[in-house]
């Protein structure tokens, strides 16, 4: 599933870690997000809408 | 920026490799010494339960796997659940196909390189797993 995850965490300047603790997730999980290797579950999803301040359809597109 | 919780699952990983290498290393330490007392032992109940002893650290190690897919986040409990799956059925099927090896004349392993071959395809399994998710 593609996502806007690197580009809106480069826009607030925040390296994959500083992404990884506010989300409480591991480094290796942000990146594997933002390549689109993962998709997140449900849960983690609005954890990611609601650190962006975004809705999740904002952040993913179900579009492959 | 808040920092990560000491019971964060980004430190997860860290915890299990913490416990995970006590626990080795208390078993590297227990069984050459259980293994030199051995002699000393009389028969009866008391050998059985010193060969035992270096079994305690193995179950530690997997209490410490439980605690590691407990505690870290979503895709590392898959990535280690995958790897468990490959390193079960591979060691499975390589256990068994000697099982049968054995029957047609080959030489007759102690079932102390049961634990090594499964543990191979754990690893084995968990790279698999981390690369695919890289």
């Amino acid at each position: 599933m593609k996502n806007r995850l690197r580009e809106l965490r480069a826009d607030r300047d925040w390296t994959q870690s500083d992404l990884a603790t506010r989300l409480d997730v591991s480094r290796q999980t942000v990146n594997a997000l933002e390549k689109g290797r993962y998709d997140p579950s449900l849960p983690l999803a609005f954890k990611i809408a609601a650190t962006f301040g975004l809705r999740i359809e904002q952040i993913f597109d179900p579009e492959d | 920026m808040p920092k990560p919780s000491s019971t964060s699952p980004a430190r997860a990983g860290r915890r299990y490799l913490i416990r995970f290498a006590v626990a080795m290393a208390c078993y590297v330490v227990l069984l050459p010494i259980c293994l030199a007392l051995l002699p000393r032992v009389p028969t009866g109940v008391g050998r059985y339960l010193l060969v035992l002893v270096p079994v305690i650290p193995l179950g530690v190690v997997g209490w410490a796997v439980r605690r590691l897919l407990i505690e870290t986040d979503e895709l590392q409990r898959r990535i280690q659940l995958e790897a468990l799956a490959v390193g079960f059925a591979a060691g499975s099927v390589i256990t068994f196909a000697y099982g049968m090896l054995e029957r047609a004349g080959a030489p007759t392993l102690s079932w102390l390189y049961v634990w090594p071959v499964y543990a191979v395809c754990w690893l084995i399994g968990s790279a698999i797993a981390r690369y695919r998710y890289r």
